[in-house]
């Protein structure tokens, strides 16, 4: 079946332009799939960005704030407070492990430690003897001397004691002697007192946690 | 560019370059690979497209380019390489006889368009089958639930009907 040159060129030019409309349209095909991932590409490289400067932003935030922190001054020292390291003491001033505690005075604190001199009652090593009748009670004591009635203490040394800012009394330890005469005792007792308990009204001076060492420190600069 | 943009005035290029494409390498095949890379190109730098004046003669000139270097990499012989090469030296005159083969390829195909239909409806279908998409006999015979006999005797009168028609049209 032969076909006319003429008409046969129709036809060739015919299949020749079907091809390229199938060629054209596979072309747009192909666009179509580029755009999509170029978009995709497009997309997942903004989320990386995105994510990449966050953490970036994060890190320089954190080098800040380490950075503020390094540069910024130590706060300052509250007035009030006395900083100081036990190990600033000196050894030879240091207070024996053994201290007679007794109640603080009423008296108002100075700024420097307030020594005095007072009288402390004769007190008994022992819970005992302080309940007995010859136990001379503290209000009468003056001058290092028990007035108290049919009680005669004397003390070869005076016990002297020191009231820190927080009231609390630091006695300097030292062997006392007491010589006491009653009407009830025969004959003269001595008595060395090494230590005393803290009472129930009385604080312990070295029971204190945050301000011990101020106080120990202080301790130190006592002169007895 | 957008995709629209790059659609409707980069795509029906496609024809030019696949004349071009053809002629430098002798295959329809390879040509159509090679205008695709040439697609890809252009897509890619869509961006620069907008700026430039004459989009026909850029687009010719990186087909050439391409089959250029197909040729090169494929070891095509001397003789081919240099004589097709040097018949797209003159780019210009080149794409001006391309654009005319083209519109050419256009108005024939519009002309047997119009000229089928004005046949019958099996003429028509048989000759797009046996012409246009160059089906078997017995293919068509299958989707038309034909004889072979019924089909070249609608064929043979449907030839006949279009010679008359093209002579009358070249008679004007």
């Amino acid at each position: 079946m032969n076909t006319p040159d003429n008409l046969q060129q129709l036809f060739d030019a015919a299949k020749r332009k079907q091809k390229d409309l199938r060629r054209q349209q596979k072309l747009s095909d192909l666009v179509d799939q580029w755009a999509a991932a170029e978009a995709a590409s497009k997309k997942s490289r903004n989320r990386r960005t995105l994510w990449l400067s966050m953490g970036i932003a994060a890190g320089i935030l954190l080098m800040v704030s380490i950075g503020l922190r390094a540069l910024q001054p130590e706060p300052p020292v509250n007035p009030g407070t006395i900083v100081a390291k036990i190990d600033t003491v000196p050894q030879n001033t240091q207070p024996e492990p053994s201290i007679t505690v007794d109640k603080p005075s009423p008296t108002t604190p100075t700024d420097s430690f307030h020594k005095q001199k007072t009288v402390t009652k004769a007190i008994a090593s022992s819970t005992a003897e302080r309940d007995t009748p010859m136990l001379a009670e503290k209000e009468n004591s003056v001058d290092g001397v028990n007035r108290a009635d049919n009680d005669s203490i004397i003390l070869d040394n005076s016990i002297e004691q020191a009231q820190l800012a927080d009231n609390s009394v630091a006695t300097k330890p030292q062997k006392t002697v007491y010589e006491r005469t009653s009407n009830r005792l025969v004959g003269t007792k001595k008595t060395s007192i090494i230590s005393q308990p803290a009472t129930a009204d009385s604080r312990p001076l070295l029971a204190l946690t945050n301000s011990s060492t101020s106080i120990t420190y202080e301790l130190g600069k006592i002169n007895f | 560019m957008t995709t629209d943009a790059f659609k409707k005035n980069i795509i029906p290029l496609q024809s030019h370059l696949q004349i071009l494409a053809e002629r430098m390498l002798g295959d329809a095949t390879d040509a159509e690979d090679a205008v695709q890379e040439v697609f890809m190109h252009l897509w890619e730098s869509r961006d620069k497209l907008d700026k430039v004046v004459n989009i026909k003669a850029y687009v010719m000139q990186a087909t050439r380019a391409r089959c250029i270097d197909i040729i090169r990499s494929k070891g095509h012989s001397k003789e081919f390489a240099s004589s097709d090469v040097d018949a797209t030296l003159n780019l210009h005159d080149l794409t001006e006889e391309i654009s005319e083969e083209v519109e050419l390829t256009e108005r024939r195909s519009a002309m047997l368009h119009s000229m089928l239909d004005d046949l019958p409806e099996k003429q028509r279908q048989l000759i797009r089958l046996r012409y246009l998409e160059e089906k078997e006999i017995a293919e068509i015979e299958k989707n038309m639930k034909m004889t072979s006999s019924n089909i070249y005797t609608t064929i043979s009168r449907a030839i006949q009907t279009l010679k008359t028609k093209l002579k009358n049209e070249y008679a004007r």
